[in-house]
């Protein structure tokens, strides 16, 4: 039977440092040879959050050059900086602003950011940004063309782990529009009391695969999620594969 | 260079070339015709309030194709390239094929009209340096990113499709590949009309809305299914 997964699983995978890491690699091993249905929701909310968590790298990068160039020009101040202590004063700034922003993402690798980051600086100087604005736009081209190329990266490297896989789109389908309504008007407090959008839209495309298609397994590391489709497949009368629930190792 | 035999012969035989190819080629292009009335709809008043109306029945959340496809008739209607407006606006008479003709040159314009406007939003969005919140920078990466598509992909359609003759087949292709060049220029129009009263957090749903789009229309492997 064929499989498939939820967003978390993909991160947890690319993640090394990531709590399930393990769990999945060794799941997916032994799933290695099964067919794996890529959900297009699934790969869409991949490639978006792990797009934008390199994204606002950059995003802070420039915020940092951008508020410090107004601070010194709102201080009147009568010599001009060279070009080392602008880039250690940006620089801490940066990585100040930086370490909060990872401190709140448990699914990212912070070193990957870190990498990311580092590559874009060996191209662009912070000091030459300060005093450039057309270097600045270079460089915001340059993050947000290259952040989402690292994600479609990232995901064919887990799907690539798989012998054979396809992208499947159920949602422009009207199956999945009736079955998102089937989530929402459900009696049970299923997807974190129906506030788990993305949850919701992932199990959307998953019911109507089932109901369209035939059986497809199914496998996350969040409970939630699991029992939540088994709910609401018992609620509405539609067999679903086997769900497999990853627990951390 | 004069031919003395042949003058006898020639002095029987009107002239007639200029009308022929008048009326086979000059009359037949419809190229004046779909300038003249792209300028006049330029010219035209956009019913903001109309548009708002009906950007209200159509979903808050993530649209999908066939969003899009459900509400073709109203689009139309409100952008105004019915086949009357087209008749009403052309310099000279037009039939029925005439309308098909116009409408496909003004299809072929627009790529092009879109690729150059894209350029400079682009632009402006990449060397902008204001000081934004982080809500505002992400939506400001994703319009970036739908007009680099935007730019880059009506150029190519426009190359593509340039030198082809109309035909129902030709049309078919052309709106498959245009297909999504449109979606999300919808889209933009929809967050922007709505970007005056946002806060950040609706900013940051705009943001996500754009760039599930465009990521869902860039990342398909499956054939777009067809509805009637």
């Amino acid at each position: 039977m064929a499989i498939s997964s939820d967003v978390n699983t993909i991160f947890a995978y690319t993640n090394p440092n990531h709590k399930f890491h393990r769990a999945v690699c060794l799941y997916i091993a032994k799933k290695k040879r099964y067919p794996y249905f890529l959900l297009a929701k699934v790969s869409n909310s991949f490639v978006f959050t792990y797009k934008n968590l390199l994204a606002d790298c950059g995003n802070i990068i420039i915020k940092e050059i951008l508020e410090y160039r107004e601070e010194r020009n709102k201080s009147g101040a009568k010599y001009k900086l060279n070009a080392y202590a602008i880039s250690a004063i940006i620089n801490k700034k940066i990585n100040s602003a930086l370490d909060k922003s990872n401190s709140q993402y448990l699914n990212f690798d912070y070193k990957t950011a870190k990498e990311f980051i580092d590559k874009l600086l060996s191209d662009f100087s912070i000091p030459e940004m300060f005093e450039n604005d057309h270097s600045l736009g270079e460089f915001r081209e340059k993050y947000v063309t290259e952040s989402e190329k690292r994600a479609a990266e990232k995901l064919n490297e887990f799907l690539n782990f798989f012998q054979n896989f396809e992208t499947i789109k159920i949602e422009q389908y009207d199956n999945y529009d009736v079955w998102l309504q089937n989530i929402k008007s459900s009696k049970n407090p299923v997807f974190k009391n129906k506030q788990d959008f993305e949850d919701m839209k992932i199990a959307a495309e998953f019911l109507s695969y089932n109901q369209d298609f035939g059986q497809l397994s199914f496998f996350s590391s969040d409970k939630d999620m699991i029992d939540s489709i088994i709910q609401i497949g018992k609620e509405y009368r539609q067999r679903v594969g086997d769900m497999n629930l990853i627990k951390v190792l | 260079m004069q031919y003395e035999h042949g003058s006898g012969h020639v002095e029987r035989y009107v002239s007639v070339f200029r009308t022929v190819f008048e009326k086979l080629f000059v009359n037949k292009n419809q190229k004046i015709n779909a300038a003249v009335i792209l300028s006049t709809l330029k010219q035209e008043e956009i019913n903001v309030h109309k548009l708002k109306q009906f950007f209200d029945i159509l979903p808050k959340d993530e649209w999908s194709l066939k969003t899009f496809f459900d509400h073709i008739n109203e689009l139309n209607e409100i952008f105004k390239i019915s086949d009357e407006y087209i008749q009403d606006h052309a310099v000279t008479k037009v039939s029925a094929s005439d309308i098909k003709d116009i409408r496909w040159e003004i299809l072929l314009e627009s790529m092009l009209e879109y690729s150059r406007f894209t350029t400079e939003f682009y632009d402006v969005l990449k060397y902008n340096k204001s000081i934004l919140s982080y809500a505002r920078l992400r939506l400001l990466n994703e319009l970036m990113l739908v007009f680099m598509f935007v730019k880059e992909d009506s150029k190519k359609i426009y190359d593509r499709y340039k030198n082809q003759k109309f035909s129902n087949q030709v049309l078919l292709k052309f709106n498959q590949d245009r297909l999504g060049i449109e979606f999300l220029m919808l889209r933009i129009l929809y967050v922007l009309l709505h970007l005056d009263k946002a806060n950040d957090e609706t900013i940051n749903h705009y943001a996500e809305l754009i760039g599930k789009e465009r990521i869902s229309l860039l990342y398909s492997k499956i054939p777009i299914p067809v509805y009637s």
